[in-house]
C-alpha cells in the first residue's frame, strides 16, 4: 500500500514535525518536487500498485467470512476519514482536532433523515457531505481566525460542543442513545453488496481528494504551509484557500460518516466527541502525514491494531499510548515516511555500488524530514 | 578568560550554516566578528554559548569544551551573551530584570553590583520600576548591558548592539563599550555596521558563508578593497578614534 | 435575593475549582510553550487518590488527605515531565498533542486497572458538610471550602509570580526562556518545577472536589474540555486571565441552565466563540507571532 504512490507531499518542509525555527523551508513552488514532471514508468508503476492494492482488498472482501468483511469495511470508510482530515493536518498544516464534527454531522443527517421520514437513503446519502461542508463553512469562518496551537484547540472545541448539542437534543437526535435501526434499504442489505458501495464510494472520494492535493490548490495548500507570511505577500488569498481546504476536508468526513451509519446502521453522540476527533490525526501521524497514502496505511495499521487487540488485551490503548509516543518523538513522519527513507536508502546505495551519480534521489525521494539531511 | 572556538559545523534544520568557522578571543580582548546579513555570525554566538548545538568542533573556555553543555554553563563561568534586539523580560520591571540576572550567577561575586550599575547607569535606576517592555531602545540596550554586568562576567558577547538604534544612542553605546574594555572584559562583537565595529575593537574575523574568511588587524581589513566589497561598503568610514 | 445567591455561590464554587486547574495549565504553558492535554488525567488521579486516603473516614484525614493526593500528583507530574514532556519543549503543536493525547491514554487505562471502573464518592467532614443559611438562601458549607481554597491558590500564586525570585524567573521565561537560559538559568529544572507546580494545582483541585462529585473514569475525559476553554480564552499563559476566564465559563453555564436548561452547555461554548470573535488569542493573552 505503502509504494502505491509515492508523491511526496511537499519538499523541504523540514518544519513540520520537527523544530519550527528551522524554517528555511522557502515557497518553492516548481522547485522540489512537487512539480517535478514525474516519469512515465513511475505512474504506471503507481496506477499498478493502486490497481493490485485495489483488487487485494476486493477480494478480501468476498473471501473474508462476513464479520472479517465488515471489519475490513469498517476499516476503509475510515481510511477516507483519515485522508479527508490529513488534508488540514499534512497538506494544509492545520491541525485540526475537530473533524468528528463533520464525520458525526454525515452520520447524523442519513441516520436522523431515517428516524424522522425525511429523506430517503439516497437523498440522505447525497446531502450528507454538504452538510458537512455546510458545517464546516461556518466553523471555520471561526476557527481559522486563529492558528496554529489556538486553532488546534478551538477545533477540538467545536467537536465538543457538537457532542454536546447532539447529546443534549435528544428529543431530535435521541439524546446520548443514539439511533439505531434497519436503516438500510433492501439493495443494502447483503453485506457484500454494502462491502462493495462502502469500497466504491471511499475510493472515488480518496481518488478525488488525490487530485485536489495534486492540484494547483493543493500546491498553493502546501506553500502556505510552509511559509504564509510569503504567499500572502504574493498577493494570495491565504484565509480563502485554507477555509476552501476545511470545507472541502469537511465534506469527505460527512462522506466518511454516512458510510459508518452503512457499516453499523447507528449514529450516537461520541462519534462528535473530541477523542474521536483525535482518532483520523492518529491514523495519519501513524501512517505518515507527509505522503498521501501515509494516512490509508495508519488507518489499516490503528484499525488491525485495535481489532486484534481489543479481543487479547484489555489494554489496548495503553498500547496505543505508547505507539503513539514512539511515532511522535522518534519517527514524525510516520510508517510511509520510514519505508521511503528505507527506500531511497537502499537506492542510493545501490546507485553507489552501480557508480550512477545522475539522478540523485528528487524525483521519488522521502518528503519526510530525513529526507531533507544532507 | 580565553575563548578558543574551534572547526564548528552547526546546522539549522538542514542548511549547513556554519562550516568550521574558527576564533579565538584573548582575555580582556576586543574583537570584532563582522559579515553581512546571513553569514553566519548570529549561529556562531548562539553555538558557542550553547543555544544551537554545533554538531562538531570545540568551543574551549579557558582550556574547557562547551561545545556539549547546556547554555546556563558558559553563563555561570563568566560569559555573557546579549543577542540582538529588544530581549529584555517585558514583563519584569527594570529592577526584576536585574534581580534575575543577577541571582541567575550566584556564585559569581566581583566589583558589579546592582547599586554600580545604577550608578554606572543613572537612568536605569530612574525607571527600576517601570516594566521593561515599555522602555526605550537605548534604554533596554542599557539594561541588556546591567543585566550582563550584574553576573560579574569576564567575556561578553554582543550580537548587532547597534541594530534600529538612532545615532545618538550608538554613540553612547561606543562609551559603554569602552567601559567594558576599561574593566577588562574580553569583547567579542558581531556586527554588519564595519564602522561601529572599527571604532572599539583592534582585530576583526570575516564570515563568509559559515566559513572565516579573514583574520587580521581592522586597519587590514579596511586597507583591501576586496574585503570591504566583501562587507558591503565601499566607502573607508572616518576613524572616529 | 435568596435565589440569586445561591447562584452566585454556586457560580463561584465551580468557577473556583475550574480556576484551580486551569492555572497549572497555564502556568505550564506560559513557561515551557507546552500544552498537555493530560492535564485532567492529573485532576482525575488526584480525585482518585483522595478516595483512597479518606477510606471511609472523615475529619482531620480529609484535609491530610488533600495535601497527600496532591503531593503525589505533583510527583507524578514530575516524572512525565522528566520522561517525557521535557521533550516537547520547542516542538510543533501536533506533536505536544499526539504525545500528550497518548499520555492521556496511558494515564486513563492505567486508572483504570488502579481503581476499577465504578464510581466512588468521598464523604467531606461533618464540620463543612452541612448547610448554612444567609440572608433566606440555603447554602452548601463546602461550596465555601471550595471558593476558600480557590482563592488560597490564587492568593498563593499571585504571591509566588510578584514576590518570590523563582516566580520573577518563571515569567521571565514566560517572556524569553532563551534569554534566561543564556544568562544562567537551568531552564530544564525550572520547567520541572513549573510542570510539578502545575500539576499539584490539578492535584489539589481534583482532591478537593471530591465531596461534590462522583470520581469515575471519564473525569479527565470532561475536564480537560472545559479547562481547555477557560485557558483559551484566558490567554495562554495568563494566569489573571484564567482567573477572569474561569469566571466567564462559570457565569455562561449558570446563565445557561437558568434561561434554556437544555441548551445549557451550549452556552458556555458560545462564550468562547464571542471572546475569540473579538480576540482571537484570548482575553489576556498576546497575539502569537
Amino acid at each position: 500500500m505503502a509504494t502505491s504512490f509515492d508523491q511526496p507531499v511537499g519538499a523541504g518542509h523540514a518544519a513540520g514535525l520537527s523544530d519550527g525555527k528551522s524554517g528555511g523551508a522557502g515557497l518553492r513552488p516548481g522547485g522540489g518536487s512537487d512539480m517535478m514532471p514525474v516519469r512515465r514508468s513511475v505512474v504506471a508503476r503507481r496506477i499498478g500498485a493502486t490497481v493490485a492494492c485495489l483488487a487485494v482488498v476486493s477480494i478480501l472482501g468476498v473471501v473474508l467470512p462476513v464479520s472479517s468483511a465488515l471489519d475490513l469495511e469498517y476499516v476503509v470508510s475510515l481510511a477516507l476519514f483519515a485522508v479527508a482530515t490529513n488534508l488540514l493536518l499534512g497538506f494544509g498544516g492545520m491541525v485540526s482536532f475537530g473533524q468528528g464534527v463533520f464525520y458525526g454531522v454525515g452520520a447524523y443527517v442519513v441516520a436522523l433523515g431515517w428516524m424522522h421520514h425525511v429523506l430517503s437513503f439516497v437523498e440522505a446519502m447525497l446531502l450528507a457531505p454538504f452538510a458537512g461542508a455546510a458545517v464546516a463553512f461556518f466553523l471555520g469562518l471561526l476557527a481559522l481566525r486563529t492558528r496554529r496551537l489556538y486553532f488546534a484547540l478551538i477545533t477540538l472545541a467545536f467537536s465538543q460542543l457538537g457532542y454536546t448539542i447532539v447529546q443534549d437534543q435528544s428529543s431530535f437526535t435521541g439524546g446520548s442513545n443514539g439511533v439505531f435501526g434497519a436503516m438500510l434499504p433492501s439493495w443494502l442489505l447483503d453485506p457484500r453488496t454494502a462491502f462493495f458501495f462502502v469500497l466504491v464510494v471511499s475510493v472515488v472520494a480518496i481518488a478525488v481528494l488525490w487530485k485536489v492535493t495534486d492540484s494547483p490548490f493543493g500546491l498553493v495548500l502546501r506553500a502556505i504551509r510552509d511559509n504564509r507570511e510569503r504567499v500572502d505577500a504574493m498577493g494570495v488569498n491565504v484565509f480563502a484557500h485554507q477555509l476552501a481546504a476545511f470545507v472541502i476536508s469537511g465534506f469527505f468526513c460527512a462522506v466518511a460518516g454516512s458510510l459508518f451509519v452503512v457499516y453499523s446502521q447507528s449514529a450516537y453522540p461520541a462519534l462528535l466527541e473530541w477523542t474521536s476527533s483525535g482518532t483520523p490525526v492518529f491514523m495519519a501521524v501513524i501512517g505518515g502525514m507527509y505522503l498521501f497514502p501515509g494516512p490509508i496505511v495508519g488507518a489499516f495499521a490503528y484499525q488491525l491494531a485495535n481489532t486484534y487487540l481489543i479481543e487479547h488485551t484489555q489494554d489496548w490503548q495503553i498500547i496505543l499510548g505508547v505507539v503513539l509516543l514512539a511515532v511522535v518523538l522518534l519517527r514524525p513522519d510516520g510508517l510511509t515516511g520510514s519505508i521511503e527513507g528505507l527506500r531511497s536508502l537502499v537506492r542510493r546505495s545501490g546507485e553507489r555500488v552501480r557508480g550512477r551519480h545522475r539522478h540523485g534521489s528528487n524525483g521519488t525521494g522521502p518528503a519526510g524530514p530525513a529526507g531533507g539531511e544532507p | 578568560m580565553r575563548l578558543v572556538v574551534e572547526g564548528l559545523h552547526t546546522y539549522y534544520g538542514a542548511s549547513h550554516v556554519l562550516q568550521g568557522a574558527s576564533l579565538v578571543v584573548e582575555p580582556g580582548e576586543a574583537v570584532a566578528l563582522l559579515g553581512r546579513n546571513g553569514a553566519g555570525k548570529t549561529t556562531l554566538m548562539r553555538s558557542i554559548v550553547g543555544l544551537t548545538p554545533a554538531r562538531s568542533g570545540s568551543v574551549l573556555v579557558d582550556g574547557r569544551d562547551l561545545r556539549r553543555a547546556p547554555p546556563y554553563r558558559s553563563a555561570r563561568l563568566g560569559l555573557a551573551f546579549l543577542p540582538s534586539g529588544r530581549r529584555v523580560f517585558s514583563s519584569l520591571s527594570v529592577a526584576e530584570n536585574l534581580e534575575v540576572a543577577r541571582r541567575s550567577c550566584p556564585r559569581r561575586r566581583g566589583p558589579w553590583t546592582l547599586k554600580r550599575v545604577y550608578e554606572v547607569f543613572p537612568k536605569l535606576a530612574e525607571v527600576r520600576t517601570r516594566r521593561a517592555g515599555h522602555l526605550s531602545g537605548g534604554e533596554q540596550q542599557m539594561l541588556k548591558i546591567g543585566r550582563a554586568l550584574v553576573t560579574n562576567p569576564e567575556m561578553v558577547l554582543l550580537d548587532e548592539p547597534t541594530e534600529g538604534l538612532a545615532p545618538a544612542v550608538v554613540e553612547e553605546l561606543g562609551q559603554w563599550l569602552g567601559l567594558l574594555t576599561r574593566e577588562n572584559l574580553g569583547i567579542l562583537l558581531a556586527e554588519q555596521s564595519a564602522a561601529f565595529a572599527l571604532a572599539h575593537t583592534a582585530r576583526g574575523y570575516l564570515l563568509e558563508k559559515g566559513r572565516m574568511r579573514f583574520e587580521g588587524t581592522m586597519e587590514e581589513i579596511w586597507d583591501s578593497a576586496e574585503l570591504r566589497s566583501a562587507l558591503g561598503v565601499a566607502e573607508h568610514p572616518n576613524r572616529t578614534r | 435575593m435568596a435565589r440569586f445567591l445561591i447562584e452566585v455561590i454556586g457560580t463561584l464554587s465551580d468557577a473556583g475549582s475550574l480556576f484551580m486547574v486551569a492555572a497549572g495549565l497555564t502556568l505550564i504553558f506560559g513557561a515551557m510553550r507546552v500544552i498537555n492535554l493530560a492535564h485532567g488525567s492529573l485532576y482525575m488521579y488526584g480525585a482518585f487518590l483522595m478516595t483512597t486516603f479518606v477510606g471511609a473516614s472523615s475529619g482531620l484525614r480529609f484535609w491530610w488527605s488533600i495535601a497527600l493526593a496532591a503531593v503525589i500528583v505533583a510527583a507524578l507530574g514530575a516524572v512525565m515531565e522528566l520522561g517525557i514532556v521535557r521533550f516537547l519543549v520547542g516542538k510543533e503543536p501536533l506533536t505536544q498533542l499526539v504525545a500528550t493525547f497518548a499520555l492521556f491514554l496511558i494515564l486513563a487505562d492505567t486508572a483504570l486497572h488502579l481503581w476499577g471502573n465504578g464510581a466512588r464518592t468521598v464523604v467531606a467532614p461533618s464540620s463543612v458538610s452541612g448547610r448554612f443559611t444567609i440572608a433566606g438562601a440555603v447554602l452548601p458549607v463546602y461550596d465555601l471550602v471550595i471558593i476558600g481554597v480557590a482563592v488560597a491558590v490564587g492568593i498563593g500564586l499571585w504571591a509566588l509570580l510578584r514576590h518570590t525570585s523563582v516566580g520573577w524567573r518563571i515569567r521571565a521565561a514566560v517572556d524569553d526562556p532563551e534569554v534566561l537560559e543564556s544568562g544562567g538559568v537551568n531552564l530544564r529544572r525550572l520547567n520541572l518545577g513549573v510542570f510539578a507546580v502545575g500539576a499539584l494545582l490539578a492535584g489539589i483541585a481534583g482532591a478537593v472536589v471530591t465531596p461534590q462529585v462522583s470520581v469515575a473514569p471519564g473525569m479527565d475525559e470532561s475536564i480537560i474540555v472545559t479547562t481547555l476553554l477557560v485557558v483559551v480564552i484566558g490567554g495562554l499563559g495568563s494566569v489573571t486571565g484564567t482567573a477572569l476566564a474561569a469566571l466567564v465559563i462559570g457565569i455562561a453555564d449558570t446563565v445557561g441552565t437558568l434561561v434554556a436548561p437544555t441548551w445549557a452547555s451550549t452556552f458556555m461554548y458560545l462564550a468562547v466563540i464571542l471572546v475569540l470573535v473579538v480576540r482571537p488569542w484570548g482575553l489576556l493573552g498576546t497575539p502569537e507571532r
